[in-house]
């Protein structure tokens, strides 16, 4: 097997920066981020979420339904 | 007969009640949760095929909290619980894509070249633009990537000061401008064709 070093060291370097965007506080981030407004994409997903008729019933996203149509 | 009913009227009352629970909890957040999020799911996107966007991962993750596939332990916040699901559709997917390369490998070896061994190639090199992207965000600050760095590696804030020499200050000034950094830059970026807002 060749070298999968960078495979680990992403997944790494993902979950310590994940954890440091879990740590920030609420003022640390609207002072990086001053008046920006959350995206569409993330509102519609929250408020798509928000206003399902039924959870069971939420569409899956395209890029994610393989022919199995669920991930195992 | 009677038994299995009562026992799928229960799990679905089950069900309907955790995706209440998320459902309220998700009609409560903010919007500087809401940026927090999108940066949580544009820092799990990262590496992956161009083809799963961001919020594919928020989808999914948002649907698998809802229909109570993965139950919402107590305690967790609701966005590192999200964060979790979306930690996991990623390994999902990476997985799926290395089983789907091992076939392409078995079944037509002359597409793959002579590095046998070479397990998704494709990965590897997705993996390596990913860091360097990551590394990109914080060019020009040698001490966050070190902090960084030593974050990833698993050390512990006494080790990381120790083995750079910062104080408990200076140490939490570069994780401060790291995070600022991480926000700001991470917040950027391409958009799946024909959905940019």
């Amino acid at each position: 097997m060749r070298n999968r070093r960078p495979i680990r060291d992403l997944e790494r370097l993902l979950d310590a920066l994940e954890s440091e965007l879990l740590s920030a506080g609420d003022d640390e981030i609207r002072e990086a981020l001053g008046p920006r407004q959350p995206s569409r994409r993330v509102i519609e997903a929250v408020w798509g979420a928000r206003s399902a008729p039924h959870p069971l019933a939420w569409p899956r996203p395209q890029s994610l339904a393989g022919p199995d149509s669920r991930i195992h | 007969m009677e038994q299995s009913a009562a026992r799928a009227r229960i799990a679905l009352a089950g069900i309907a009640e955790a995706s209440r629970d998320v459902a309220s909890a998700l009609r409560l957040l903010s919007a500087t949760d809401l940026l927090r999020l999108e940066a949580l799911a544009r820092l799990r996107a990262r590496g992956l095929p161009s083809s799963v966007a961001w919020s594919d991962l928020l989808h999914e993750a948002i649907r698998r909290a809802l229909d109570g596939s993965r139950p919402w332990p107590a305690g967790v916040p609701l966005l590192a619980f999200l964060a979790g699901i979306m930690r996991s559709v990623r390994s999902e997917l990476c997985r799926r894509g290395a089983h789907e390369a091992l076939l392409l490998r078995t079944d037509f070896p002359y597409l793959c070249g002579p590095n046998t061994d070479e397990r998704d190639p494709e990965r590897i090199v997705a993996a390596s633009r990913a860091v360097a992207g990551i590394n990109a965000l914080f060019a020009g600050d040698e001490a966050a990537l070190k902090v960084i760095s030593a974050l990833a590696n698993g050390l512990t804030a006494r080790e990381i000061c120790a083995t750079l020499g910062l104080s408990e200050t200076e140490y939490d000034t570069t994780r401060k401008r790291m995070r600022r950094a991480l926000l700001r830059q991470g917040l950027k970026g391409r958009e799946p064709k024909g959905t940019e807002s």
